[in-house]
């Protein structure tokens, strides 16, 4: 009985030094991950409008998408959409028209692999799903010549696809009403 | 010194021991991110191999499993919570192999075989030689695939290449791809074997 008492104190102790040494680190660096987290979603709308100006953002507008900001000229809206990837969920940020086209996109937080999914961070990878509405590719057949720009990373292509169609969708939906 | 050199051939852990192939294999696609991987699995392995080593007379034998994967795995969340903040392009490449840095073979191996054993100070000296032939192993692996797969080097945070002349327009895609380093990590490991290899005295063979 003792002995057990001993190595549970001992684990124990181990583990309380081991939470106040984290909770320390985080006490500096949260507020750093936090601001460079907004930083990065700031620069990412501005990047997607273009010129225009993203209006107040909306939070949990529809399943999937847990924000939406109005974009003004020219109407249009830029979701926040969760996408299922490889590794887990993927957030997508992606500027509509008004009629449902994709005018831009950009995969945010994301656990894609290294050398394959996480492809879809680069600068260009989107291009294949601009100005697509109705026929916004769904599989690698649908891409043609840029097939290859999927290549090894089929289920981060499909997940993304998949979420940028739902966004399509609710954008027509929303300028229906 | 030439001791430590021969020990970081000798007792390479990707290419003599075998180990820690998974995040090796995986995040070895260009060298900025093997160089990232490299430092992060180096101070995760220099924290808990001083740790471990310091507490190794207090930590039971019947816990010692459990105490040695709180100390790592602090260690680890330490390391992926200062990369998020202060190197966030590098986080962000390497995604999910920071984490799982606590499951690598490497660490949990020397701090089992190594600093439970030994002084704080011979401790830190394994880590050093462990961490620097982890390394060198991780970066010649990523050089080659790199240069072979994508015909470029990736160098800083900046994201800068050099193109490599011939490679850059038709790169051998297979590199890029799990098979490719399963590839390089074979012959980078015979050569490693070749010259870890105890070569008889060149004045034996006359005296026979």
């Amino acid at each position: 009985m003792n002995n057990l008492a001993n190595m549970s104190i001992r684990l124990g102790l181990i583990g309380t030094a081991a939470a106040l040494l984290l909770a320390l680190v985080n006490y500096f660096t949260e507020p750093v991950i936090e601001e460079l987290s907004r930083e990065r979603v700031q620069s990412a709308l501005k990047l997607l409008v273009g010129g225009g100006t993203p209006g107040a953002k909306e939070a949990d507008p529809a399943l999937d998408v847990s924000s939406r900001w109005p974009i003004s000229p020219g109407g249009g809206w830029i979701l926040e959409i969760t996408a299922k990837g490889y590794g887990g969920n993927m957030t997508l940020l992606a500027a509509y028209h008004p009629d449902g086209r994709i005018m831009s996109a950009k995969l945010l937080d994301n656990n894609e692999t290294v050398g394959f999914g996480k492809k879809a961070e680069a600068p260009g990878y989107m291009d294949i799903f601009v100005d697509k509405g109705a026929d916004i590719p769904q599989s690698k057949d649908d891409l043609g010549g840029d097939a290859d720009t999927v290549s090894g990373a089929t289920i981060t292509f499909n997940g993304i696809s998949k979420a940028l169609r739902l966004g399509s969708n609710l954008v027509k939906e929303w300028e229906a009403q | 010194m030439k001791k430590i050199i021969g020990s970081i051939i000798k007792d390479n852990p990707i290419l003599m021991m075998g180990l820690g192939l998974c995040p090796s294999l995986a995040v070895s696609t260009t060298v900025n991110n093997a160089l990232g991987m490299s430092a992060a699995t180096f101070m995760v392995l220099l924290g808990s191999n001083i740790v471990i080593s310091a507490l190794r007379k207090q930590i039971p034998d019947d816990i010692h499993i459990p105490a040695y994967i709180v100390i790592i795995a602090t260690f680890v969340t330490l390391v992926d919570m200062l990369m998020q903040a202060y190197l966030p392009q590098l986080s962000k490449s390497l995604g999910i192999f920071i984490p799982l840095i606590v499951v690598n073979c490497i660490i949990l191996g020397r701090a089992e075989s190594f600093a439970s054993k030994n002084s704080v100070s011979r401790s830190i000296m394994d880590a050093l030689v462990m961490g620097l032939g982890f390394a060198i192993g991780l970066t010649a692996i990523a050089l080659v695939r790199e240069v072979l797969g994508a015909g470029r080097i990736t160098l800083g945070g900046s994201g800068s290449t050099i193109k490599i002349p011939g490679l850059s327009s038709a790169p051998a895609l297979v590199f890029v791809f799990p098979p490719g380093a399963l590839i390089v990590l074979g012959f980078l490991q015979a050569l490693f074997r070749r010259l870890g290899e105890d070569r008889p005295e060149k004045n034996s063979e006359v005296k026979k």
